[in-house]
C-alpha cells in the first residue's frame, strides 16, 4: 500500500519462478497458500472451484515444474474474479521506498508484447526484483489449470 | 576485472570526455576525424562512435528478465537508472567464447535510452575519417548491414565500426521508434 507521507514506500511479497525474481504489490494479494502443513489461508483444492490458476512459469517462458506439491499459489481478485498463480517458491515481504528504489523498466518490446503484467524493476538489499501487476488482465489470456 | 576508476578505462573516458566537448564546440569547424572507442569480439575489433557513448564499467550483476531474446542479458542498476544489457557476440550471432576478466559493458544512449554493451574488452579510441571507412562490412551479412557503418583498415586487420542506431531498432528490439 502506497503511504501518504513524504517517505511513500510499498510493501511488495517478493517469490521466485524459476531464475527469476519477482514482486508483486502485497495489497494485491488475497490469499497465500504454503506446501503442505504451513499453508496460512486456503489450500488450492478447497477454492479450486471457482478459481482460475494461471502458472507464472508459462509467462516466463519455462517449461511446467514436475513436483507440483511444493509450489505455491498465489490469488489476487482481478475484476471481481478470482485468479491463482502458481509459483515456485513465496520469498520475503519487503518495504520498498518508491522515490528511491523502484524504476520503470526499458521499453524492450519483447516484454510489452508478451507480458504485460510485468512493468517495473525495484531495488532490494542487492537484488533487482522484477515488479508484475497480477491484477492486470491481459487480452487473449490462456486459461490453464 | 578491468579497474575502470584508475586504469586504462578512466584515461580513455576522460580523452572522450574532452573530444565529445571538443565535438560540441566546433559545430561550425570542419571536423574530418570522428572518434570510434574499439572493442574486441572474440577476436576480432569493432569500433564506436563516441557520440553514443555513455560510459564504459565492468560488467557488473545483471538481472535476467523473462519473456526476452537470447541476446538480452537482463537489467542491470547504473546508478537509479534501470538498463537492459546486449550480448553483442549473441545479436551478431558470432560464436561464444567464455567469460573473460576483460569483459566491459559499454554504456550507450540512443533516442533517450541508455543500453549497455557486453564486449569481451576495451582498446584505444580511434580517429577515422569517413573516406577511411568501406561501404562493405566485412563481417556483415545482407541481413546485418543495417547494423555497421563500414570497415577500415586498422593494425593487422580491420576495424569494423557498429551502428548503434541498427541495433536499437532491430525487430523485436525496443518499442520506442528512435
Amino acid at each position: 500500500m502506497v503511504d501518504s507521507s513524504e517517505d511513500a514506500t510499498l510493501a511488495i511479497l517478493t517469490f521466485w519462478v524459476g531464475p527469476f525474481l519477482l514482486g508483486v504489490e502485497a495489497e494485491q494479494i488475497a490469499q497465500l497458500t504454503r506446501p503442505s502443513g504451513q499453508r496460512l489461508s486456503t489450500h488450492i483444492s478447497e477454492v479450486a472451484s471457482d478459481l482460475k490458476v494461471m502458472d507464472l512459469r508459462s509467462a516466463c517462458g519455462l517449461a511446467r515444474e514436475t513436483d507440483e506439491e511444493q509450489r505455491q499459489l498465489l490469488v489476487v481478485d482481478r475484476a471481481g474474479e478470482r485468479v491463482g498463480y502458481r509459483v515456485d517458491q513465496v520469498g520475503e515481504l519487503v518495504t520498498i521506498d518508491i522515490a528511491m528504489y523502484i524504476w520503470p523498466l526499458p521499453p524492450l518490446l519483447e516484454i510489452q508484447k508478451r507480458w504485460r503484467q510485468l512493468w517495473g524493476v525495484c531495488q532490494w538489499e542487492n537484488e533487482l526484483v522484477l515488479l508484475v501487476d497480477l491484477q492486470y488482465q491481459p487480452q487473449n489470456e490462456p486459461k490453464e489449470g | 576485472m578491468p579497474d575502470f576508476s584508475t586504469g586504462p578505462g578512466k584515461k580513455i573516458l576522460d580523452q572522450v570526455r574532452r573530444t565529445q566537448q571538443d565535438q560540441l564546440a566546433s559545430e561550425t569547424i570542419d571536423f574530418p576525424h570522428q572518434q570510434y572507442l574499439s572493442f574486441l569480439l572474440n577476436e576480432d575489433w569493432y569500433g564506436l562512435s563516441v557520440y553514443h557513448l555513455v560510459e564504459v564499467l565492468p560488467p557488473p550483476k545483471i538481472t535476467r528478465v523473462p519473456s526476452v531474446p537470447d541476446h538480452i542479458l537482463g537489467v542491470i542498476n547504473l546508478r537509479g537508472e534501470v538498463l537492459s544489457t546486449i550480448d553483442l557476440k549473441k545479436f551478431f550471432g558470432l560464436p561464444q567464447g567464455e567469460s573473460t576478466e576483460d569483459q566491459a559493458i559499454i554504456v550507450v544512449e540512443h533516442s533517450g535510452v541508455r543500453t549497455g554493451l557486453l564486449v569481451d574488452d576495451i582498446g584505444d579510441l580511434v580517429n577515422l575519417a569517413p573516406e577511411d571507412l568501406s561501404e562493405e562490412p566485412l563481417l556483415a551479412g545482407t541481413s546485418q548491414r543495417v547494423f555497421f557503418e563500414g570497415a577500415a583498415p586498422w593494425g593487422e586487420g580491420f576495424l569494423t565500426v557498429i551502428r548503434p542506431e541498427g541495433i536499437f531498432q532491430a525487430e523485436g528490439m525496443y518499442s520506442y521508434q528512435g
